[in-house]
């Protein structure tokens, strides 16, 4: 019962951030100079026109009485239409074409962040103190400190026969094929083997771009948390047993520090999937990142309130996902009652 | 340690992955051009920007065209014409056997069908489309069908720029029957009888187009073209040398230049029709003073711009209409680099030292200003050395638009690229006094010339080019003595390609026309 209670709160909380975020988004987008009407009828456009095409959309009305229009429509399932688009397509159709590529990108990042990312932070713990601690921790801070787009840069520059824009080579189609929308999986789904090695191609360096920040963050986490685990009574017990070091290490810190990697892990993970906006900028990589750059330039309201609430929605889900399974795995936190939980972590 | 074996997993994919040799050269029939954004619309009558035009080009024809190498008009769709005596009724024979991408028989139905879309606000099949070229063909009263092979337009009044105007790509030829079935999505659908058929459309990812097996001039060489939008000029020259595309354009002058050095790409270039001015509010004290005026075209060193900014990509303009194009006066005295003579016409004006101009600068780059920001440093430096105290102001592109059409400058960087090769399309479209209206002049000068205004209109009415060009000449005379603008600089035309992309030829319009492009074998690759 005390689950429920506990996704109960975070349901309506979820809501609550949720319009505020719309909110914030739906003003500011207002308050910029330029809007739709003027990029869609473009430079030649009389003052006349743009009136009457603002009327006709609705944007002559008070923002608050828009932002209640847009909320119903969103309620009953109608994220509205992007304007700017090519053949003004329903956003929602946008973005579910669109959103495959970010979790592609994003979970090939954590594939290459969260293993790399673990066995470093473990070889800086085992090592505590000495050259190969200093290494890694040295690896992590220029993870965490180096420019998102300076990195994907330098790659393109280091590794020029690789792709550098897009899924797939633009010769070649997934149409027939696709199901997940996740190139790697569906090719192989279909055995089109060449696909593949295209998708797999276009996807390294934008995936070791983003990787690099979670990685990092891991490391540092992971060692943390080890020399932490490592200094507790129950391992010196364990030694004073006569368990050999790398025994202990393995099977008795490991897990235990592996509890607080779970909820570390899941934010990372939301946070790329609401923030790859510089790699996929970088790599023209066709996600919902550069969708928002794309949307908020060009003035698409529709297309912008969409993908943050989209962006939003996701971080939130997933956060809320990340802090039951803790409650669900650290009895400590089960004993301490839900509230204080909810109180914990904010989006 | 359960995770290990995803190390192990990635190295296998970077094994296998990254050994792999390029793509293979089974798909050497496709045609990939890179370029710097995705095209916005691609219905004739709702298109304005140059890289909807790139596609509109190679899906649609016009009645008439330009010839290969120039800008000399030629028969298209229309085979020949014939011009009543007043000027007033052309008479346009049409070729026959031609068929829409459809199948629809071009006729000149068709050709009724596609005009009476552009020039009537009312017409039942816009479907929305944005007309933004509507006063272009404002000129036209009617077209009426007198056979099928067989149109007679009937005009306002005479004029000498309606056949290029026929020329542009609004006037492309729609099929009909495509645009009744498609409404508003014919937008994103075209038809027409081009030498390209329209495939797909993937919103900022590529565009595709396969060859008309059937065109008139005879198929292209390739089978398929891809267009492919890709931001940076930089990542478009890294593109080309990854083999990821065929052909780049839009490109920054350090990028032409690294191109230039190497070996395995080609860059072509071609003077361009366009100008880069430096417009004057004749509305806005002391600019309606010509001596001022004159002033400040002595203050530009016009060949410091030409190296430092533009790295000789360019030609120094002594006046508006571009070298490369028909009407453009050789034998004008260009006000030559002189800041002493500047200081004196100043004290002769009366204008005080440290006065103040506001100076509307953009910061992006444009077809006509690749580093306008370079440019904006010397011409501010320049004010400076004469006496005034530049107030620069850069806001993004759509306000400076808004701003300077709207007159709040006194001084201000723009230019201009022609839409149909024609001197009115500068001289009366920049300098007349009848676009000189606030909020959306074009005429940033706000220069109205009486004198300047009945050269213009005469020349638009006259249909003889030698009698245009004496009373283009003549115009240009007065605007240079007038000095409302000071021209700075025609940039060249210039494109990348792979040095296996041969038969294509930058045209000086800058009209993207792929018919003729082909892929040969790339040797040792």
């Amino acid at each position: 019962m005390r689950i429920l209670a506990l996704a109960l709160i975070r349901f309506v909380r979820g809501l609550a951030t949720l319009v505020i975020l719309l909110f914030l988004v739906f003003f500011a987008i207002r308050l910029t100079p330029g809007g739709p009407a003027v990029a869609m009828l473009g430079q030649r456009a009389t003052a006349r026109e743009i009136d009457r095409l603002n009327h006709e959309m609705g944007w002559d009305r008070p923002v608050m009485e828009q932002f209640v229009t847009y909320l119903s429509n969103v309620a009953h399932g109608d994220l509205g239409v992007a304007y700017l688009s090519p053949g003004r397509p329903k956003v929602l159709t946008e973005l579910s074409r669109l959103f495959p590529a970010t979790v592609e990108l994003s979970l090939s990042a954590m594939l290459l962040a969260v293993p790399i990312g673990i066995g470093l932070g473990m070889v800086a713990a085992a090592y505590r103190g000495r050259w190969p601690d200093r290494v890694v921790m040295g690896i992590a801070s220029a993870g965490v400190s180096i420019p998102i787009f300076f990195l994907g840069i330098l790659l393109l520059l280091a590794f020029p026969a690789m792709p550098g824009s897009g899924r797939l080579d633009v010769r070649l189609s997934m149409r027939s094929i696709e199901r997940t929308g996740l190139y790697l999986i569906d090719s192989v789904i279909a055995g089109r083997w060449d696909l593949w090695s295209s998708a797999s191609r276009h996807l390294i360096l934008p995936a070791v771009t983003l990787s690099t920040i979670p990685m990092a963050i891991i490391a540092r986490v992971t060692r943390s948390t080890l020399l932490e685990t490592l200094q507790a009574d129950f391992i010196r017990a364990a030694r004073a047993k006569g368990a050999s070091w790398l025994r202990v290490f393995v099977f008795h810190a490991l897990p235990v520090a592996a509890v607080p990697m779970v909820s570390l892990l899941g934010l990372q993970l939301a946070t790329l999937l609401a923030g790859a906006v510089l790699t996929e900028t970088v790599f023209t990589w066709p996600g919902i990142g550069r969708y928002v750059t794309l949307a908020a330039m060009q003035k698409d309201y529709g297309a912008l309130q969409g993908a943050v609430l989209l962006l939003g929605a996701v971080f939130i889900l997933l956060n809320a996902i990340i802090d039951l399974l803790a409650f669900l795995l650290d009895p400590r936190l089960r004993r301490s009652g839900p509230t204080n939980l909810a109180r914990g972590r904010s989006a | 340690m359960r995770e290990s074996i995803w190390p192990l997993l990635l190295m296998m994919i970077l094994g296998v992955t990254g050994c792999a040799p390029s793509p293979p050269p089974a798909h050497e029939s496709i045609l990939i051009y890179g370029r710097g954004q995705d095209a916005v619309s691609l219905d004739p009558a709702d298109a304005e920007d140059g890289e909807s035009v790139k596609i509109l080009t190679n899906v649609f024809d016009t009645l008439v065209h330009y010839d290969e190498n120039g800008t000399e008009i030629v028969p298209a769709l229309a085979e020949k014409w014939e011009t009543s005596a007043d000027g007033k009724t052309w008479t346009f024979q049409l070729r026959e056997g031609v068929r829409f991408h459809d199948g629809t028989p071009f006729d000149g139905a068709a050709v009724a069908f596609t005009f009476d879309r552009l020039i009537h606000p009312d017409n039942p099949h816009r479907y929305g489309a944005a007309n933004p070229y509507r006063a272009d063909y404002a000129t036209i009263e009617k077209v009426d069908v007198t056979s099928p092979q067989e149109v007679v337009f009937r005009l306002k009044e005479p004029s000498g720029v309606f056949l290029r105007k026929l020329a542009m790509f609004p006037a492309s030829i729609v099929s009909p029957t495509s645009m009744q079935k498609l409404g508003d999505r014919f937008r994103t659908e075209p038809v027409g009888t081009g030498a390209f058929v329209f495939v797909e459309w993937l919103s900022k990812e590529r565009l595709t187009l396969a060859a008309n097996k059937d065109y008139w001039r005879g198929k292209p060489a390739i089978e398929e073209v891809i267009f492919k939008p890709i931001l940076e000029p930089a990542a478009r020259r890294r593109q080309l040398l990854s083999g990821e595309i065929h052909m780049a354009d839009e490109l920054s002058i350090p990028v032409r230049k690294q191109i230039e050095k190497d070996p395995t790409l080609v860059l072509e270039t071609c003077p361009g029709m366009n100008t880069a001015y430096l417009a004057m509010n004749n509305d806005h004290p002391p600019f309606n003073d010509v001596r001022v005026r004159q002033a400040i075209a002595h203050a530009i060193d016009k060949s410091a711009i030409a190296r430092s900014a533009y790295e000789d990509a360019g030609m120094i303009a002594s006046t508006l209409v571009p070298k490369a194009m028909w009407g453009h006066h050789p034998a004008l005295n260009d006000y030559a680099y002189d800041p002493n003579r500047s200081r004196e016409l100043l004290k002769e004006a009366g204008v005080a030292p440290g006065t103040k101009v506001v100076f509307y600068a953009m910061r992006n780059s444009r077809p006509y200003l690749p580093s306008p920001e370079q440019v904006t440093a010397i011409i501010t430096q320049e004010l400076k050395e004469i006496g005034f105290e530049p107030i620069v102001k850069s806001p993004d592109w759509a306000s400076y638009l808004d701003q300077v059409g709207n007159g709040e400058h006194d001084i201000c960087l723009m230019g201009w690229q022609t839409d149909n090769a024609d001197p009115d399309n500068f001289l009366f479209a920049l300098l007349d006094k009848e676009n000189a209206i606030p909020p959306k002049a074009h005429n940033l000068s706000f220069y109205r010339s009486e004198e300047v205004h009945q050269l213009l209109v005469e020349a638009q009415r006259k249909t003889e080019q030698d009698q245009r060009l004496s009373l283009y000449e003549r115009a240009q005379t007065i605007i240079h003595d007038d000095c409302p603008m000071v021209p700075l600089m025609h940039l060249d035309l210039a494109i990348a390609r792979t040095k296996n992309v041969a038969g294509y030829k930058l045209h000086p319009t800058g009209l993207v026309m792929l018919r003729s492009a082909r892929l040969e074998p790339s040797g040792s690759k």
